[in-house]
Parts: structure tokens; sequence; C-alpha cells
């Protein structure tokens, strides 16, 4: 009798383990997917930064017209774009800056066109940040500069 | 046999039963998930490939495999078994395999209207059933928006039709058909014999016909007024058009694009003119007196430019494509006098 109980409990005991393990390995799978489910989103935010950084150097609203390969910005479309404008084009959650090294100061009307440092919507602290050079064509004085375009995009 | 070996066989058919089970429903929703990723992997893919073109200009081809899987396109929105995928831009798109993917532009001297194409390979074939500058004319710009397939596998290409049951020359690309549109005109008369009405139409095949007067026909038919305005009918169905934009929305597109691309010119076209006039109000006070005077004439000009929201009123078109015709050349004076 007793050596017939120890068999049956082996057998429910196996038993329980082979469905502990498979529910282990669903477990395991759905796991995984949800870990895909994150890397995407971390992706994504890395597609967007690079997105805004495109948008930037190839935008008609920045970029001096008859430059197709983009990037010669012009001063003064810089100077008088605000935040929302860009918003409007380019969606949310970004912040950049684009300056001319030995400048501090935000170009504003006043005083435009002895400044070079511009900035769009607020930084973020934890951003993914892009950084690329760019040109700067000066309207007034007819020069182009060298400056930097930093993109963030908030995490 | 003993009582343990029959409970052995009973447990073992419950437990075999169960476990089956799990597995199988397990297995079916993870497929289901599998097969919808795949499918949602191949949209975002396509979407961020758009985006691409968009922001870039470099055409390329792209081939959607799940082509078959799209329910509609409603833009910004299509819609397929996955979900629905938002285009930001306005984007011409007709769902098939083998795609080309091409920015076009509509240039205004001091802004840029981009959109985006997602066509198969197409033949344009044209039917002018007058001779009438305004025929030819409309022909022209209509081609030189269309895309530039020279280097590109997936092609655009034109010619005219029909002679009989036959589509005559449908192997021009763009630039070459360009380039004999004045020559071809000459010859109107052996051009074409019939508006191909009773012709059947293959698949990637559109079949335009332009002509100065209205008549019921199928498929497309162009009538333009002046030389920006007038209407394109699509089986029946008119679109006022302003530019040849329209027509492209009208004709690859209908309602949906038509109205979506003008919704998102006219958003565009407003942000534009604000950024325009404050920036020729900051120059016209550090660029000297001579520009001053361009630079206010130019602002008078578009602040009399206002973004329509009803752009099928024609009288309402034609007044805004002479105020948007008087700023291009406001804009090239400010550019041959240094200004700009």
């Amino acid at each position: 009798m007793r050596i017939g109980q120890a068999h049956l409990m082996e057998y429910v005991l196996l038993t329980f383990f082979a469905v502990l393990i498979l529910l282990l390995i669903a477990f395991f799978l759905t796991g995984w997917q949800i870990t895909g489910a994150e890397s995407q989103k971390q992706e994504l935010v890395l597609q967007k930064s690079l997105f805004v950084l495109k948008s930037f150097s190839n935008s008609p609203y920045i970029n001096r017209r008859g430059f197709k390969e983009g990037s010669m910005f012009e001063d003064s479309k810089l100077t008088v774009l605000k935040c929302e404008d860009l918003q409007n084009l380019f969606g949310k959650s970004w912040w950049a800056e684009i300056y001319i090294p030995g400048y501090t100061e935000i170009c504003t009307e006043e005083n435009y066109p002895n400044c070079g440092y511009w900035k769009f919507c607020e930084k973020e602290s934890e951003s993914i940040i892009y950084e690329i050079p760019v040109n700067i064509y000066r309207k007034v004085s007819g020069n182009v500069d060298i400056g930097i375009l930093r993109v963030g995009v908030k995490i | 046999m003993d009582v343990f070996d029959i409970f052995k066989i009973i447990f073992g058919i419950i437990i075999t039963f169960f476990i089956i089970q799990f597995l199988l429903s397990f297995l079916s929703s993870y497929t289901q998930i599998g097969e919808t990723s795949k499918q949602i992997s191949s949209l975002v893919s396509f979407n961020k490939v758009l985006q691409d073109v968009y922001t870039t200009g470099i055409p390329t081809t792209f081939t959607l495999y799940d082509y078959d899987k799209i329910d509609f396109y409603e833009p910004p929105n299509m819609i397929t078994k996955a979900g629905t995928l938002r285009i930001e831009n306005p984007t011409v798109f007709v769902p098939e395999k083998n795609l080309l993917l091409y920015r076009g532009e509509l240039d205004l001297e001091w802004w840029k209207f981009y959109f985006i194409y997602a066509l198969p390979g197409t033949n344009i074939l044209y039917v002018p059933m007058n001779n009438s500058p305004l025929v030819w004319n409309v022909m022209s710009n209509l081609t030189n928006i269309l895309p530039s397939t020279e280097r590109l596998d997936t092609k655009i290409m034109f010619g005219f039709g029909c002679n009989g049951s036959i589509y005559y020359f449908s192997t021009w690309e763009r630039e070459r058909f360009l380039n004999i549109i004045g020559y071809i005109s000459t010859d109107y008369e052996n051009l074409v014999d019939n508006d191909c009405s009773d012709v059947g139409i293959p698949q990637f095949y559109k079949i335009i016909r332009i002509s100065t007067d209205y008549s019921e026909k199928p498929g497309v038919l162009i009538v333009p007024n002046t030389s920006n305005i007038g209407y394109v009918y699509v089986d029946g169905r008119p679109y006022l058009y302003k530019n040849p934009i329209d027509i492209v929305y009208a004709i690859f597109g209908g309602k949906g694009i038509y109205e979506y691309g003008n919704k998102e010119f006219f958003s565009k076209l407003g942000l534009a003119i604000d950024l325009k006039i404050r920036e020729s109000q900051m120059l016209a006070l550090k660029k000297g007196e001579l520009c001053a005077t361009y630079y206010n004439d130019f602002i008078s000009i578009l602040n009399q430019l206002k973004p329509l929201n009803n752009y099928t009123n024609e009288l309402e078109m034609k007044i805004f494509s002479e105020k948007l015709s008087d700023s291009i050349e406001k804009y090239k004076e400010l550019e041959v006098m240094g200004c700009e």
C-alpha cells in the first residue's frame, strides 16, 4: 500500500514539475516580448532624434534657398523662429540649440545680426543628444560662419 | 491491470489533454502576436522611409509586402488589420507591392511646400482634346510636378494616347517628355484620333484627358479656366484646382488626400507667411533704405495673402492665386536687388 502511495506521489510530482516547466517557458516568452517592446521604445526615441536632426538640416523654414543638400541655415530665419513654430512642424518632446563658437548671447530681433546663439524649446536633462556642424549664412553681411547644431529628444 | 494502473492511465489522459489545450491556446495567441508584430514592423518601417524621403528629398523604391492587408487609406490614417498607422506628411499613396517614394514640391520662391508620392510604376497617357495653349500649359505644369525616375527602377513614364486602340508612345521619362511637348503640339492633327473612351485601360495606366470644354467622360478630364485655375473631373466628380498638386491629389488619391493635402498646405502656408513677415520686418530695419522699401511692399502683399478654409470656391481661389503670383514676383525683385 505504502509503495503504491509512493508511486502515486512520484507520478503526481513528475506531472506537477512538467506543468511548472511549461508555465515557466510561457512566462519567459511573454517576458521576452515585453523586453522587445521596451527596446523598441528606445529605438523610437533614437529615430525621433534623428528625424528632428534631419528636419532641421533640410527644412525650407530654416535653410537658405538654393542649397539642395541642406545645412545652410539663414541667421535671420533662426532669429524669428520660435519653439511653438517648430513644434508645429516637428512635433514635441525635443529641444535644439545652434551656436557659433565664441557667441553666448541669445539672438533676438534687437541684437541681430551681432549674435550667434539660438535656442529652441526647453532643454531636458535626460535626453538623447546629437551634434553636427552646420553652415550659417549671415544675411546682412553675406558671410558664412560655421556653427554647431545640437538636438536633444527627451527619454 | 490493477487500480493504480487505471489511475495512471486516466490521470495521464487528463494531464495530457490539459497540457495540449494550454499549448495550443498559448501558441495560437503567440502566433497571432508574432504575425501582428511583423505587420506593424513592416508598416512602421514604411513610415520611417517615408519620413526620410520627406526630410531629405532623396527618392527611393520600397517593397511593401503587406500592401494587401491595408483596408483603406483615409489621410492621414492608414487603416490595416494590424492597426492604424498615421502618416503626418501629405502622401499620395496607391497601395501596391513595389512603390516609388518621391518628394514632390511646390516652389513659391520664398517658401516650398513638400509632399510625398508613394506610387507603383505608372504610364501616364495624355489625351489633349483641343489644340489650345491652355491645354499644353496644363500638361506641362502637371508633368513638371510628377516624379522624375531616370535613375530609379520604378518608373513613371509619359506618352500620348490613343491612336485607334494602340497607346501612342509611352516610353518617355519626364525630362524628355517636357522637351518634346512644344514640338508635338505642332503635330496635333496627327497625334490622336479618339479620346480613349472606348479603349480598355490596363492596370498601372492613367489616361488624362485635357480640354477647354467640359464633356461627360469616364476617367479623368482636366478643364482649365485660366493658366492656374480649373477643374479636374474624376469619374464625373469635380475638384477645383489652383496648382498642379491639386490635380495630382484628385487623380491618384481622390477626396481624402485632396482635402487633407489642402488643409496641410494652407496650415503650413499660414506659418510660412507669418515667419516671412517677421523676418522681412526685421531685415527692413537692418539692410538699408533701398531694401526697406522692397521689404515693406513684400510685407503688404503677404498681409493680403490669407490661408483659405474654403478651397472649393472658384472666385476666392482666383484672388488667392493672383496674390500668390504677386508675392512670388515681389520676392524675385528682392533677390534681384540683392536684399535676399
